[in-house]
């Protein structure tokens, strides 16, 4: 068996687990089924952090091999992650050989829905929490026009390649200036609470605390940690922008202010 | 309670959509969305009706979060999926986008003491969230052992044959757990490989 491309397979399952939103000892687990398929194997360890992943594969009569990937931009895919662990299963249960375990994480780039498909989901999410929230149709109908400008202020976001966390800032003062316009159009018919928190909804950290948890609860605490201050990051810049927002446009299109 | 359940209907369908699409925004897999759905209106079910019991917010997150987790430990066991496909939808429902909206909200109207309210509120909430997840994750750690696990079939018997066919074994010597490479001993037991 190839131990180096063993070493490879076995780093890009992780990278793309990692990459896409797993969480930390998922992605250590599925690292060290793949590696322990090694024949005449005499240790294989693997470390993973947030922001990267160590992995060292001992095999009896050869070197050392041991790698380090820094993993920078992290998304959500979490259909990369079932087709990982799919290929990941399908490997070590040995239904599939490892060149063919490479060669089908290779191929796994694409993102399951286009962007139209995306920007109907904001849409949706945002009018979906406008009912659950016992919103009236007004609300609804100015919710799905906030939400609209959203998925606007979204792609146009990802088109300038802002950070996570500007993104976060960019997207609800955008909410806010959305929500405060209608609400200057439609008056007292429209609730601006309902309709801003529906709107803000697609932008909470609900992965980061959840992953947190889970990341806390395995013996996890670095990475738990990090995700805590991902959780806190991300809720932060939505109160910035939520901020920014009012107290820019809510005294120049309301009148009386908030 | 009958004039309750039209609108409470109608709220849970508002769970579904938003869940629903929410899987789409996570990249979800196709065949998943409506089970992510199905997820999110239990939950939210769950969350309106401790609300209508005077549960208060965040004993109702609680229970809305339990519930979720619940479904999606039970979901990711028949499925043979990852539980976090479900388990992040289901949770979202409750993440306390309000109650940070309304912190800075008031914190902006100068209002110190409501502020400190909702700060408190999306804080309690929050970790409400984290501690049911807590709870029906050593609930389901505690059920790897028992005959209800993920995956157990295909994943801890196979495996074996494959390491006996790559290494050239008897596989007779390996269907017992034990495969003895030279000085190297693989304990293959449940704990090990179903961990996922």
């Amino acid at each position: 068996m190839d131990t180096q491309l063993l070493m490879k397979t076995a780093m890009l399952a992780g990278e793309i687990m990692l990459c896409s939103g797993a969480e930390t000892y998922r992605v250590e687990d599925t690292m060290h089924h793949i590696l322990k398929t090694a024949e005449q194997l005499e240790t294989a360890e693997v470390l993973v952090l947030m922001t990267g992943i160590n992995a060292s594969l001992k095999v009896k009569n050869e070197k050392t091999v041991t790698l380090v990937k820094r993993v920078g931009t992290r998304g959500t895919s979490l259909s990369h992650v079932v087709s990982v662990n799919d290929i990941s299963r399908r490997y070590c249960g040995g239904d599939i050989t490892l060149e063919e375990a490479y060669q089908e994480l290779q191929s796994i780039h694409k993102k399951e829905y286009k962007r139209k498909e995306y920007n109907l989901a904001l849409v949706g999410i945002c009018v979906g929490f406008t009912i659950f929230f016992g919103g009236s149709i007004w609300d609804i109908a100015a919710t799905f026009g906030v939400s609209m400008f959203l998925a606007l202020c979204t792609s146009a976001g990802e088109d300038m390649k802002f950070n996570a966390f500007i993104q976060d800032v960019f997207l609800s003062i955008g909410v806010a200036f959305a929500t405060i316009l209608l609400k200057a159009a439609l008056g007292n018919r429209m609730n601006m609470d309902t309709v801003m928190i529906s709107s803000i909804m697609p932008l909470v950290p609900g992965m980061a605390i959840t992953n947190a948890a889970r990341d806390t609860l395995q013996g996890d605490y670095l990475s738990g940690a990090a995700r805590i201050l991902e959780a806190f990051l991300k809720a932060a810049g939505i109160a910035l922008g939520i901020g920014l927002g009012l107290a820019l446009f809510s005294n120049a299109f309301l009148k009386g202010g908030m | 309670m009958m004039n309750h359940l039209l609108p409470m209907a109608f709220k849970v369908f508002g769970a579904f959509l938003a869940i629903f699409s929410f899987a789409v925004v996570q990249d979800t897999p196709r065949k998943y969305l409506f089970r992510a759905g199905i997820v999110g209106a239990i939950a939210g079910f769950v969350y309106l009706i401790a609300l209508e019991l005077n549960a208060g917010d965040v004993m109702a997150s609680f229970l809305s979060a339990l519930a979720a987790a619940l479904v999606s430990h039970t979901f990711a066991r028949i499925f043979k999926t990852p539980v976090t496909l479900f388990l992040i939808a289901g949770v979202l429902l409750i993440v306390p986008g309000a109650g940070m909206y309304r912190s800075v909200h008031f914190l902006l109207e100068g209002n110190e003491s409501q502020t400190a309210f909702y700060l408190t509120q999306t804080i309690e909430i929050a970790g409400g969230i984290a501690l049911a997840i807590f709870v029906m994750d050593t609930l389901f750690r505690a059920f790897r052992k028992g005959d209800w696990k993920q995956n157990s079939l295909e994943y801890v018997r196979k495996p074996i044959s494959a390491i006996a066919r790559n290494t050239g074994l008897d596989a007779g010597a390996v269907l017992n757990g034990t495969i003895v490479l030279d000085n190297y001993t693989t304990e293959l037991s449940e704990e090990e490989t179903d961990t996922k």
